[in-house]
């Protein structure tokens, strides 16, 4: 009796629990991913075509386009030097047009002895840290910077060793290369003159993503092809085509599709990197 | 024996009973046209029209059909965007990115930051409003931008178009949503060193209402801080996996969101499709959702909408911004409830607020007789308006616009009175402000009196076409009927409410006042709307 009393006391005795996950039906609402090799090995190769076509991303190019435009400054616009570069927040213009806005660190240490020939030993090291700048030209073309860029060359008597990195986002809206369009990405190269070369890092440019991982290059023994390293292309759904070079010579390598599906042999060209070395490897 | 038992009845009884729960019959409903005021400003940040007024008052149930025209209101969409910034608090007054990068002038420092700001909360509000299923705010290819935004960013934003439209970003993101906003992520910016870490722990509050940064962590004073131990505890110390375990995995997916310098305006605005897979490598672990592996940010979006939790959170965050307080274990039910036909029709927002806004926590005006202590701490009778409500009450009763060097004053804390006015700044307060305050009254006197001035000037100058001091004109004073009819209307529109005769003649006396001080009949009755605006059933809903 005392049970039931208590029983009642407590009553109403609550609804059985349900799980309101258990009657989810919302997952037909829902976009899911269904994620598939969109491209054949073909594909992917123009796909890394079309990030190379404009030419293999070097800081000397975005140095001389500095360069040149800072031909046009005067001596109140920009107003604030910072490591050989410029600090201008909000912008400043000058009489003929030009606008300079944002900062530059430039560290130039040249210390080249030329020799009666012409030839040079010693070493150039020039770099743009921080660079967060945009040049905005009388016609309004803009050189847009942002990141960090630099080149090195050392040159002695065994020889020429050379590399560049750039990183960040950047653009130049009068150039006719990989710079016109943008580049995203944190990519360094390193080589010997008449030896070998390494890329490692990302390049976007042209609405095309690509990875290099220790890709080697020989243009003596190899002229055409690499000499090992993986390259990683990526398909618009943020899913990933890896391509493993051969470690002998050759410009063709097994290609897998995210992981897991294999699509067979890339063959790339990789012509407009050996067309940049003479940019990477001179001051 | 039977005293025993009766005893022990009594004693079960009150330990055996339900957590207090607030029962109908404890909350006493607002009157219809007091809810038609709350609901009209909730859904769309006005008050009701007299017009409104009178229908629910004479016709209560009305109220049903009102609350569809409002939910069909243009500026439903900016509420929810209100709403969702006290939630989501991404509108904050700056950014790493300025206006000095751009090359704009200081004028526009507002509209920029507020640009920036509102763009994910404009995703979710266009999402709520035009009858979306919720989860497309994760899995949406399109992002909402205005011509500000438009100039800056890589959109492409509809060619001859105004105002908040929906575009596109042209940088290859992914079709994630509010995940693929600059907006959110320039809020949610991850500093150097963090990798993405502090933006994973904003999707989990933001998106499943889990804050994983209120969660204890007890660290073993044998812990070292330097870099590779640090990075090994977060992989197999149990204190630290408590989190980093499924932070990580979501980080992981973050990287092309990574600027590598974060002072570039340029470098943060863009996506970078490249940086995708450095999230596995640096922090070494496989992208993941809550343990479920994920390809990138793509499938995570899919994925969290995919997550019972992600309703849930809907439901919890739709719910708190109507009750304008926090859900606790005693709205589970209520909870319950709302995500039935939330689930059920295709995840539209709309039918949580419909159901929201009948249910007696939304609807209590009083506490009944008996009514528990707990009850009456939690529940809310009367709500607080904020800033940003007085803000869009105020542009629409009297065409205020509290401006200084661009900058809204009520919508800012730069320059302005929004956090003094009980709004969040998002950064130091993150919880509008429930009860009222020296600063809050000060703000909210400022803009009644400014307001009370264009009220009068708009209304005395066309009597016919008055919204508030319906039939006085300049030369109408306390001896006129018609100084009764125009404050009688004043105080309907903006009280919602009937006054007594001692309330006309309360404002007639001030009127009185005001003019044998030396006041001009303007002055008079601007002091009259004045206080109406202050008047603690105005400021309260």
């Amino acid at each position: 009796m005392v049970l039931g009393l208590l029983y009642i006391a407590c009553a109403p005795a609550p609804a059985p629990w349900v799980d309101p996950a258990a009657n989810d039906d919302w997952s037909g609402d829902v976009a899911t991913s269904d994620h598939v090799a969109q491209w054949d090995a073909a594909g992917v190769a123009a796909q890394f075509a079309t990030a190379t076509a404009s030419g293999f991303p070097a800081p000397s190019v975005v140095f001389r386009d500095y360069a040149e435009l800072m031909t046009h400054t005067e001596a109140s616009c920009p107003a604030d030097p910072m490591g050989g570069g410029f600090m201008e927040l909000g912008g400043c213009n000058t009489t003929t047009g030009y606008t300079y806005r944002g900062a530059v660190g430039e560290t130039l240490q040249d210390q080249r002895v030329t020799a009666s020939d012409g030839s040079w030993t010693g070493s150039y090291y020039l770099m743009f840290s921080p660079a967060d700048f945009v040049i905005i030209r009388p016609d309004g073309m803009e050189l847009d910077v942002g990141g960090n860029a630099n080149q090195q060359i050392n040159a002695d008597n065994h020889g020429t060793n050379w590399g560049g990195c750039i990183s960040g986002t950047f653009r130049d809206e009068a150039e006719g290369g990989w710079l016109a369009g943008g580049f995203s990405g944190d990519v360094c190269v390193t080589g010997t003159t008449g030896g070998s070369a390494t890329v490692d890092g990302s390049v976007s440019i042209a609405e095309a993503a690509v990875v290099y991982s220790s890709v080697t290059f020989d243009p003596s023994s190899c002229p055409d092809g690499a000499t090992g390293g993986t390259i990683s292309v990526r398909q618009p759904d943020s899913t990933w085509y890896v391509i493993t070079l051969l470690s002998t010579c050759g410009a063709c390598g097994d290609a897998i599709w995210d992981g897991k599906d294999d699509i067979g042999q890339v063959c790339l060209d990789f012509t407009t990197f050996f067309d940049t070395i003479p940019d990477l490897s001179a001051p | 024996m039977r005293g025993v038992v009766v005893g022990m009845v009594a004693l079960l009884a009150s330990g055996c009973a339900p957590a207090d729960t607030a029962t109908p019959s404890t909350l006493t409903p607002l009157s219809g046209p007091r809810l038609a005021r709350r609901l009209s400003i909730d859904l769309r940040g006005v008050l009701p029209t007299t017009s409104e007024l009178d229908e629910v008052e004479a016709h209560p149930e009305d109220i049903n059909a009102l609350r569809e025209q409002w939910l069909a209101d243009p500026r439903f969409e900016e509420r929810i965007t209100q709403m969702y910034q006290e939630r989501w608090r991404t509108a904050i007054d700056s950014f790493h990115a300025t206006v000095q990068d751009y090359g704009l002038s200081h004028d526009e420092d507002y509209s920029f930051n507020r640009s920036v700001g509102e763009e994910p909360l404009r995703l979710v509000a266009h999402v709520v409003a035009t009858d979306r299923s919720y989860a497309d705010i994760v899995t949406a290819d399109w992002t909402m931008a205005n011509p500000m935004l438009a100039s800056l960013w890589p959109l492409d934003y509809p060619a001859g178009a105004t105002g908040w439209q929906v575009s596109r970003y042209t940088d290859q993101r992914p079709a994630v949503g509010v995940l693929a906003t600059n907006g959110l992520w320039w809020r949610y910016n991850s500093p150097l060193f963090n990798e993405n870490r502090q933006r994973a722990a904003a999707i989990f509050d933001l998106l499943v209402c889990r804050d994983v940064l209120s969660r204890p962590v007890i660290l073993s004073t044998g812990l070292s801080i330097s870099d590779s131990s640090t990075t090994d505890a977060i992989q197999n110390e149990p204190t630290c996996l408590a989190c980093h375990s499924s932070i990580e995995p979501v980080a992981a997916t973050l990287f092309g969101f990574t600027p590598f310098d974060d002072q570039s305006n340029f470098e943060l605005q863009t996506y970078h499709p490249e940086r995708e897979n450095m999230g596995s490598t640096i922090l070494n672990v496989t992208p993941a959702w809550m343990g479920h592996p994920v390809s990138g940010l793509e499938e995570l979006g899919a994925a969290i909408a995919d997550d019972p939790r992600f309703v849930d959170c809907a439901v919890q965050t739709a719910t708190e911004g109507l009750l304008r307080r926090q859900t606790d274990d005693s709205d589970v039910e209520l909870l319950r409830q709302a995500r039935e036909p939330f689930v059920n029709n295709g995840l539209h927002l709309k039918d949580v607020i419909r159901l929201v806004t009948q249910a007696p926590a939304y609807t209590v005006g009083s506490f009944a007789t008996g009514a528990s202590q707990a009850t009456i701490d939690r529940e809310t009778t009367s709500r607080m308006l904020v800033a940003s409500q007085l803000r869009s009450i105020d542009t629409d009763l009297a065409g205020l616009d509290w401006n200084y060097q661009g900058w809204d004053q009520l919508d800012n804390d730069t320059h302005g009175f929004r956090v003094l006015g009980g709004s969040v700044d998002g950064v130091t307060l993150t919880a509008p402000q429930r009860t009222p305050g020296l600063t809050w009254t000060m703000t909210f006197q400022r803009a009644g009196e400014e307001s009370a001035g264009l009220i009068v000037d708009r209304d005395l100058a066309d009597g016919a076409t008055a919204d508030l001091l319906v039939g006085a004109t300049s030369a109408t004073t306390p001896a006129d009927a018609a100084f009764t009819t125009a404050v009688s209307a004043a105080w309907w529109r903006l009280l919602a409410e009937r006054p007594s005769t001692s309330d006309v003649s309360g404002l007639a006396s001030l009127w009185q006042s005001v003019v044998d001080a030396g006041g001009t009949p303007r002055d008079a009755w601007t002091a009259v709307v004045a206080v109406l605006l202050r008047d603690p059933d105005f400021v309260s809903y």
